[in-house]
């Protein structure tokens, strides 16, 4: 009985003792992404080879700009697209230089590049082994998945989807590809079963999606450009079809587009959603616009009345971050608004910002 | 004897721009049968800064492009995208449109885009190439903020038959092909000049884009350009002439990837031109009045199959320019004068607009000699485009001779460029033109002098001579992004430019063999002086981009015995690539040696020339922007035929 109790109370010693473990392991495994850091992603002048890459360091609350030159001692190349850490491996896509530079994310040393991709645009982490990188073809209609096999850097396969592939979402085993026309123009996503590499489902939106995420409740959110048309004094009112915020179902059909209100330069471009799911952000006609998932109109008043070059949340706290390209020749900046959008801070980045990578 | 009166003549045009008083008593010999129709309101540039251009330099440079001359002689900054890439000047630190170039006094410059490609002007078409530092709009007119190229042909009556020809081949595929005829009897000058060269440029680089850098070979960069000039003069009384031009070129260049791209490029740029120039002078005692008509046609078709695209730009200008000269005893003289333009261009993307320019230009100059130390000239310009007026350009200069051996000058003049079609109409993704630019305008001065000796020997000459400058351009247009897809021009920027150019040159004949050097130095800042909104700020005070602050070249020539060898050290300065100056992005300094060797001879009535010529003799790796590599050491042999048959007397 008592050998019993003791037994048992060393057993809930142990358990407890595994339970903290676990929990300390746990908690390690689910550390909030972005809670050390994010990368900036800089384009540079296209043609010009002067692309780059900046870390923002949440301890020293400091942005270290060149990491990529400063590590390894050579520019990255023309036109840095995007930027995706995965398994703590940084895959920066350089679409004009058409390669993927592979870098270590914690010191930002290269293990490799992927050639053989015409016009990379992004890059999604499937397994240890596999990643896909959207593509627009040299010619910039021929959209295609290449898989990349993680462990040789090569690709291994290519699947045909629409015009632009573009920003992509992996939902457990499927991965959803924006085709944002490219040079022409797409209203399609295509739905990939990442385990066949086939396409399972084919969902219609609003003409020329461009970025996607998923909310709280499961439901997909695309943001479309629309199509633009001229004539002798600009745009086109007319023929110009405006861009759209589409609401996707479960079952892949879409609930409602909202359609935007003017036909502009800047059209609907760099959805976001807040690490709760609840809030989508998105940037249009020189600002950034924030809108509960719950919503069924679009807001009529900006978020932030500036026009940004790209947009990203801040997938630890929650800001939203505005990268402002300036004029493409000289370093850009990144706004930093709280989900309020109180200006908290403005680093210097590299030229031409476009977009940031969370670790 | 003659071959050595030959070389002093080589020798002095070096000096052509430095008037001692022995020299142009020369010069005025050996000028006096030679026509130049260009306008007379170049004699009125009584003090400016000259870079020139001998006839040497230009027999050596026969065998390729205005762009490569000036690239490898040194001649002011040449912005370009490689061998046979689009090339423009970028004079005292200003922008490639300002630059104006004249071609006998015909301003070139595409209305769509404000300048004019120098790797498709053929050296061979030109006899007299004069690069003139610093703004003088009132003369030359629009756009003449940072200089003015100066392209003129010449001709001399009762020469006889000439006949001419040029082969030259080397490294890369590098082919060229000039011949000419020609006819000049007492009242009647005709000559026909052909050319054809190609060139594959498939040179060997290290491209660094990779790791680990690798050897790559230039790929779809060759080019193909083929033309003919025709000329005649009349001499249809004393007092009358009459000279008709006639100029058409084909021009197929096969537009490169940058070294970062690593597929091959399939776009092909087609550039077809005709230019065709009337003039009619008429002169009488101290009166003299002249009119020229040209007519320009340019297309551009660019094409690149992999993207479907398909570019075609068309512009046409119609230049009229009536002038009418006076001088009254020697020391006074007055020009004044008209200027009439009609221009338009066709651009797929400017939708449907046609737009047309009509623009009227006034213009007078005066010239005094006030005593016998003192010239003063001055003049101005004002313009009436579509209606409105542009901002009125006036220039003044003085020349002071304290000596025989030394001069001294000062001048200062306002100067303008109105906005191009493209900055006014452009229409289509990625851009939108901006109707309301206003014309952009410069005030500067410059004081210099020029020192040269003779030391009393023929044989020896010693010259130097300096400048400081200084200028400010206002209104500077600029392609800025209105939003994160669209760009479009705004007058937002002021840029400074001032500095320092200098050259200075010994000539020397000893033992028989002439030896001459020269060197040249520049330096240049030109600075970003306005901070507007959404930039940032570090782009103030910074030096603009593909702009060295120093530049600078030292040149050997010696000849003997019809031999000629000539070295030249080009040096181009640290260039930065961004506005802010960042040194991660900054091009390296360079220099290259180039050297020429050749040997005349002569045979009655045929003249030979045969000329070996070695390009960047050190192999040095370099490259005119990034992306855009230079080829390493490279070569090319040519022979020159030349036969004249003078008229009997």
């Amino acid at each position: 009985m008592k050998l019993n109790f003791i037994k048992k109370v060393a057993t809930m010693l142990l358990i407890s003792v595994v339970a903290l473990f676990q929990s300390c392991s746990s908690s390690d495994a689910t550390v909030k992404v972005g809670a050390s850091g994010f990368f900036i992603v800089n384009e540079g002048s296209f043609g010009a080879g002067n692309s780059s890459i900046s870390y923002y360091d949440r301890k020293a609350d400091a942005v270290t700009n060149d990491v990529f030159f400063i590590k390894n001692g050579r520019k990255l190349g023309d036109q840095a697209q995007s930027m995706t850490v995965f398994e703590n491996k940084g895959y920066i896509i350089v679409q004009n230089s058409s390669k993927v530079e592979v870098i270590n994310a914690d010191d930002f040393s290269s293990i490799g590049s992927i050639t053989d991709l015409p016009s990379p645009r992004y890059f999604v982490g499937i397994s240890s082994t596999k990643g896909y990188v959207s593509d627009w073809g040299t010619d910039g209609f021929t959209g295609t998945i290449k898989v990349i096999d993680l462990t040789t850097l090569t690709v291994t396969k290519t699947i045909a989807t629409g015009k632009g592939a573009n920003r992509m979402l992996k939902i457990n085993n499927l991965v959803y590809v924006t085709n944002n026309g490219g040079y022409g123009n797409d209203n399609t996503i295509k739905v990939i079963d990442s385990t066949t590499d086939g396409i399972v489902a084919t969902i219609t939106t609003g003409d020329n999606p461009n970025s996607i995420q998923k909310d709280k409740d499961g439901n997909l959110w695309v943001a479309s450009g629309g199509i633009m048309a001229y004539n002798t004094t600009g745009i086109d009112e007319v023929k110009t079809v405006k861009g759209s915020i589409s609401k996707i179902g479960s079952n892949n059909t879409e609930v409602f587009k909202l359609i935007v209100d003017k036909a502009t330069y800047s059209t609907p471009a760099n959805l976001g959603i807040s690490p709760d799911g609840a809030t989508l952000y998105y940037t249009y006609n020189g600002a950034i616009y924030q809108m509960a998932t719950s919503a069924t109109a679009l807001p009529t008043t900006a978020f932030k009345t500036k026009s940004y070059y790209g947009m990203a949340i801040d997938s630890f706290n929650g800001n939203v971050i505005g990268t402002n390209a300036t004029n493409f020749s000289s370093a850009g900046m990144i706004d930093v608004y709280d989900a309020s959008g109180n200006l908290k801070s403005t680093y210097t980045a590299g030229i031409g910002p476009n977009g940031c990578a969370f670790k | 004897m003659l071959t050595n009166l030959k070389i002093i003549v080589f020798g002095l045009c070096v000096f052509a721009s430095i008037s001692s008083r022995a020299q142009q008593k020369d010069s005025a010999r050996l000028l006096k049968e030679v026509i130049i129709e260009q306008s007379r309101l170049s004699s009125y540039a009584i003090s400016q800064y000259v870079l020139p251009v001998d006839s040497m330099t230009r027999a050596l440079a026969s065998g390729g492009s205005l762009a490569d001359m000036l690239r490898k002689f040194g001649y002011g900054h040449i912005r370009s995208y490689g061998p046979g890439g689009l090339a423009t000047a970028s004079l005292r630190g200003t922008g490639s449109s300002h630059t104006a170039v004249l071609w006998n006094g015909i301003n070139l410059v595409s209305p769509l885009n404000g300048s004019l490609d120098l790797s498709l002007v053929p050296v061979s078409f030109i006899d007299d190439v004069s690069i003139q530092s610093g703004g003088a709009a009132s003369l030359y007119g629009n756009g003449s903020i940072g200089g003015t190229i100066q392209l003129n042909n010449k001709a001399s009556f009762n020469e006889g038959l000439k006949l001419k020809t040029f082969t030259n081949a080397g490294s890369f595929g590098g082919f060229f092909q000039d011949a000419g005829a020609s006819w000049s009897g007492k009242k009647f000058i005709t000559s026909t000049n052909v050319f054809y060269t190609a060139a594959k440029n498939d040179f060997e680089f290290i491209n660094r884009n990779y790791y680990p850098a690798r050897e790559e070979s230039r790929q779809h960069t060759g080019y193909e350009q083929k033309g003919i000039l025709q000329q005649n003069y009349w001499q249809l009384t004393a007092r009358n002439l009459i000279h008709l031009k006639f100029w058409y070129q084909d021009n197929l260049y096969e537009a490169p990837n940058s070294s970062f791209v690593p597929r091959t490029s399939e776009a092909t740029e087609q550039n077809k031109y005709f230019r065709t120039l009337l003039g009619w002078s008429h002169s009488k005692n101290n009166f003299d009045f002249s009119y020229q008509g040209a007519f320009i046609r340019h297309n551009l078709d660019y094409r690149d199959p992999v993207l479907s695209l398909v570019s075609p730009s068309t512009f046409n200008t119609f230049i009229n320019n009536v002038e009418a000269n006076f001088s009254f005893k020697k020391d006074v003289s007055l020009t004044t004068g008209t200027n009439y333009t009609w221009e338009t261009g066709k651009v797929a993307d400017y939708g449907s607009d046609i737009p047309v320019r009509n623009r009227i230009a006034l213009v007078s100059a005066f010239k005094l000699k006030p005593g016998t130390r003192w010239e003063v000239s001055t003049s101005f310009r004002e313009e009436l485009i579509n209606g409105s007026l542009t901002p009125f350009a006036p220039a003044i200069t003085a020349k002071l001779q304290v000596s025989s051996a030394f001069q001294t000058y000062v001048n200062a003049s306002r100067n303008y460029r109105i906005p191009t079609f493209n900055d006014l109409y452009w229409k289509g993704a990625g851009g939108l033109g901006n109707p309301d630019l206003k014309t952009e305008v410069s005030v500067g001065g410059e004081t210099g002098f020029t020192f040269n000796t003779t030391a009393g020997n023929k044989h020896s000459a010693f010259s130097f001579k300096g400048a400081v400058f200084s200028n400010h351009v206002d209104n500077w247009i600029q392609w800025i992004p209105m939003t994160s897809s669209v760009w479009s021009p705004e007058n937002i920027k002021n840029v400074w430019s001032r500095g320092l150019e200098t050259q200075a040159a010994i000539n020397k004949q000893v033992n028989k063999i002439n030896f001459e050097l020269s060197a040249h130095y520049s330096f240049t800042q030109s600075t970003n002086e306005s901070i507007y909104e959404n930039i940032n700020n570090n782009e103030l005070g910074k030096q603009l981009m593909f702009t060295p602050t120093h530049q600078g070249s030292a040149s050997v020539r010696a000849t003997w015995k019809g031999f000629n060898l000539n070295i030249i050290n080009n040096y181009i300065g640290k260039q930065y690539t961004d506005s802010d100056n960042t040194e991660i992005n900054a091009m390296k300094a360079y220099d290259i040696v180039s050297m020429w060797l050749s040997k005349a001879f002569s045979i009655n009535h045929l003249k030979a020339v045969l000329s070996g010529e070695l390009n960047n003799v050190l192999d040095t790796e370099y490259q005119s922007r990034p992306g855009y590599p230079m080829p390493g050491r490279n070569f090319k042999i040519g022979l020159t035929l030349n036969f004249n048959k003078p008229n009997s007397l």
